[in-house]
């Protein structure tokens, strides 16, 4: 075989072939030999056999969540929708690229140069701006060009779209016409008040309501639920905290606290020796011991006179303002103490912390006391949640596993699925995992479910019960209550038929009539909408006549008389308005329109 | 294999070779160069031909999304339009341009106009293109009083996704005609399908108002 393929190789064809590869290979690099072979595991969907990347949603979704306009808990719709978007943009830039949509670098080095989002303070391009602002939004300058140029193409196609819809003049009139009609109604609202229904309920009646509103009277899937929950902070309030371990906690806390020093400073080198130094600050220290005053030692011994004083007050120094040694001796001291001598630059210092700035061990001490009990807890919340983990996961109930962790069995209400629940079961997290297979259909204990840091929650479903429809005698009472408005209505309904039959045949009647003149469906009336919005869809009366349509209200009947129609002012602001709404709609039903024409044809898998 | 040859025979030996396969080698690599920079020569001038019809949509498109145009901006809108479709004429800039030729000439109240554009339009091989010229074409053809012809027009393949408009317009040329009962009905498809396809139409309910609903009580 070897040798068909050596001598093969020696045929015309095969040396072009091998000369072609060769050639693209140092052109256009060993990647144009690639790229046939297989999908690529982060490949999350494909539009028409162009694949769109996971890091593409991610960047997306990232970007989203940071320019600040989503808010986090809608990561995961957010995710989903990203998706969808990228799919949609991913037609529109194909559709341009086919239609030979193209876009020069001049056209994109124009439009960054003119966007307020690059510009400085005096509204003119800065480079740097543009700079920090793209990698504000994680983008590289090429990258951003990149996307540029296809935002701007799809732009190019959906501009040309929707600009170039227009209205004709027939049309614009006709809406205008209809938009500006004016109509002159009275109407009357029929309530409870004006007919006394006979309400009469019967079983019959009570039984047809029922059943012809059955969804009414469903009660969902109910669990009612145990739990028991490992609380660390209650676990800590119960402990009595060691005074000595609060201060230590203080101390420690407010170890590197600013404080206010002051110093006797005992120069050597020109003077004295640094041993004759050392000896008078020894001195120095021992006077202090002595019972000497600060201020006095410091008039005496320091060589640093503006400082001595005022009884050698430094002022307020933070950690790192001296060398380490300083440091060291100064934030180990508490308020009042003095410190042995310390070297410090061809000196020797002696050192008090006058004043420890942070909160006094008091105002503390209750914050401490929780903290430090929460960190005495640690281990043996640690430890009940390693149990609880083991044990429930073994256990078929959780009485026992509560038993033996010594924890309270909670004991819920019946809860379903969409229930608004409260408390701790409002926690992200629980209500599904009541209602998750293993849960609800195995009835295991639920995994060790963390409601935050310092709590953890085991559950399990007690009782179960499945949808039902309530029987009629349970919901009794709610029944009734619909079917005598119900019965109310009807009754209000046939009145107002009758009453309409009357003013039909002519008759004069007594009615308190509630008048509305030349009424627009845009005017701002007292007139229910419901009422406008019916007057407006009955048919013209003849001049002189009107024409009477009952209107259902939530509650009660009305019965409107329309007496005339009449096509109202022209107005110039009007006409503009007509024909700016129906084209901004037109056009953004096109656009709608190119997506789904678009998606209805793609291939599209994800 | 015979080893351990000297460098002479070596050398003889890769003459002989280069020799026997050395043109072919070349040609192919010649070959291969030359489909190559033709291609890119190819591209290039593509892309420069994209582009310069690129510049020019564009600056068609600004033109027209403003208000109504002074007579010699019209004129080098129309300038565009013409360069747009006779050198880049198989592009979507171009159908594009056509369809803005249309606002334009319906803009300045020519109806004739506009119908030669659109009919140019809706000759397009892009099937969203060409519905909307049709649908386009239909309204031209009632606003000039042939509601016939519009039907025409909307009984074309248009695409789906414009069916709320096409069934809209449909209501219109049938109102035109004086069949309210046929307008009704369409109007109300368009109602329905605007609303499950997410697409607002401005004014069908007013029509369809206007009507008188038909279970009111006379």
């Amino acid at each position: 075989m070897l040798q068909s393929i050596r001598d093969g190789s020696r045929s015309w064809g095969a040396k072009i072939i091998i000369g072609v590869m060769v050639a693209a290979m140092a052109l256009f690099g060993i990647e144009s030999l690639f790229g046939l072979f297989g999908s690529d595991p982060d490949e999350v969907a494909s539009v028409n056999g162009q694949p769109i990347m996971r890091q593409q949603v991610e960047l997306g979704v990232q970007r989203a969540l940071r320019s600040g306009q989503v808010p986090p808990e809608q990561e995961r719709a957010l995710r989903s929708d990203m998706l969808d978007q990228l799919i949609t943009q991913e037609l529109l830039s194909q559709y341009a690229e086919e239609g030979g949509f193209a876009v020069s670098e001049e056209q994109l080095d124009q439009l960054i140069v003119s966007l307020p989002e690059f510009h400085d303070q005096d509204g003119r391009f800065s480079a740097e701006v543009f700079r920090n602002r793209l990698a504000g939004a994680g983008y590289t300058p090429l990258s951003f060009r990149e996307e540029l140029r296809v935002d701007i193409q799809r732009q190019h196609l959906q501009q040309g779209l929707a600009f170039s819809d227009f209205s004709l003049p027939n049309e614009q009139e006709r809406l205008a016409e209809l938009q500006r009609q004016e109509r002159s109604l009275r109407y009357v609202v029929l309530d409870g008040d004006d007919v006394e229904a006979d309400v009469n309920i019967s079983e019959d009646d009570l039984k047809a309501y029922y059943d012809a509103h059955q969804e009414r009277y469903e009660r969902p899937e109910q669990v009612r639920l145990e739990y028991v929950i490992v609380d660390r902070q209650a676990m800590a309030e119960g402990r009595d905290v060691d005074e000595e371990a609060l201060r230590d906690a203080w101390r420690e806390q407010n170890r590197d606290a600013d404080r206010q020093i002051s110093h006797i400073m005992i120069t050597f080198g020109d003077e004295r020796t640094r041993d004759e130094a050392q000896e008078r600050a020894e001195t120095a220290r021992q006077a202090l011991n002595s019972g000497e005053s600060f201020a006095d030692t410091a008039l005496r011994y320091s060589d640093d006179t503006a400082s001595a004083e005022e009884g050698g007050d430094l002022g307020v120094i933070s950690r790192g303002f001296f060398g380490d040694s300083f440091d060291e001796a100064a934030f180990s001291l508490e308020e009042g103490d003095v410190s042995q001598p310390v070297e410090l630059d061809n000196a020797f210092h002696i050192i008090q912390v006058t004043d420890i700035q942070g909160p006094t061990f008091e105002e503390q001490r209750d914050e401490l006391a929780r903290e430090v009990a929460l960190n005495d807890v640690d281990d043996e919340f640690n430890q009940r949640v390693q149990q609880l983990i083991d044990e429930s996961f073994a256990a078929d109930d959780l009485q026992s596993v509560a038993e033996s962790i010594g924890l309270t069995l909670n004991e819920s209400d019946w809860l379903a699925r969409d229930d608004e629940v409260e408390g701790v079961l409002s926690e992200p997290g629980v209500m599904s995992a009541a209602f998750s297979n293993d849960v609800l259909e195995e009835g295991y204990n639920s995994e060790v479910i963390e409601l935050d840091q310092d709590r953890r929650m085991v559950l399990r479903v007690a009782e179960q019960r499945d949808a039902t429809l309530l029987p009629l005698d349970e919901v009794r009472e709610e029944v009734e209550i619909s079917v005598a408005a119900e019965q109310q209505q009807q009754a209000l309904r046939e009145e107002a038929q009758s009453l309409i039959s009357e003013l039909q045949a002519g008759e004069e009647l007594d009615i308190n009539w509630l008048e509305a003149n030349n009424v627009s469906r845009q005017a701002d009336t007292t007139v229910p909408q419901t009422i406008v919005q019916e007057a407006f869809r009955m048919p013209r009366p003849d001049e002189g006549e009107s024409v009477y349509h009952a209107v259902e209200l939530p509650q009660g009947v009305a019965i409107v008389a329309l007496d005339s129609v009449t096509d109202g002012e022209i107005d110039e602001q009007m006409e503009t308005f007509v024909s700016q709404m129906a084209e901004q709609l037109r056009a953004q039903s096109i656009l709608q329109g190119l997506i789904d024409d678009l998606r209805s044809d793609a291939d599209i898998e994800r | 294999m015979v080893e351990l040859r000297s460098e002479e025979e070596q050398l003889d030996a890769v003459k002989r070779w280069w020799k026997e396969n050395g043109m072919s080698l070349i040609a192919g690599a010649v070959l291969a160069a030359a489909g190559v920079f033709g291609w890119n020569a190819w591209q290039n001038y593509q892309q420069g031909q994209a582009e310069a019809a690129s510049m020019r949509y564009q600056q068609l498109v600004n033109m027209t999304a403003g208000n109504e145009l002074e007579d010699d901006q019209l004129a080098s809108a129309r300038e565009m339009v013409v360069e747009l479709t006779e050198e880049h004429g198989d592009t979507l800039y171009a159908e594009l341009a056509l369809l803005l030729d249309a606002r334009l000439a319906v803009q300045q109240g020519d109806l004739e106009g506009a119908r030669t554009a659109l009919e140019s339009a809706a000759d397009s091989s892009r099937r969203y293109v060409q519905s909307l010229a049709w649908l386009r074409l239909a309204r031209v053809e009632l606003a000039d009083g042939n509601p016939t012809q519009a039907h025409a027009l909307l009984d074309e393949p248009i695409s789906d996704a414009l069916a709320a408009q096409r069934a809209n317009v449909r209501g219109d040329a049938f109102a035109a005609q004086g069949d309210t009962e046929a307008a009704r009905e369409a109007w109300e498809t368009a109602l329905e399908v605007s609303q499950t396809q997410d697409q607002p139409l401005y004014g069908v309910q007013f029509k369809l108002d206007d009507l008188g609903a038909e279970e009111a009580t006379q």
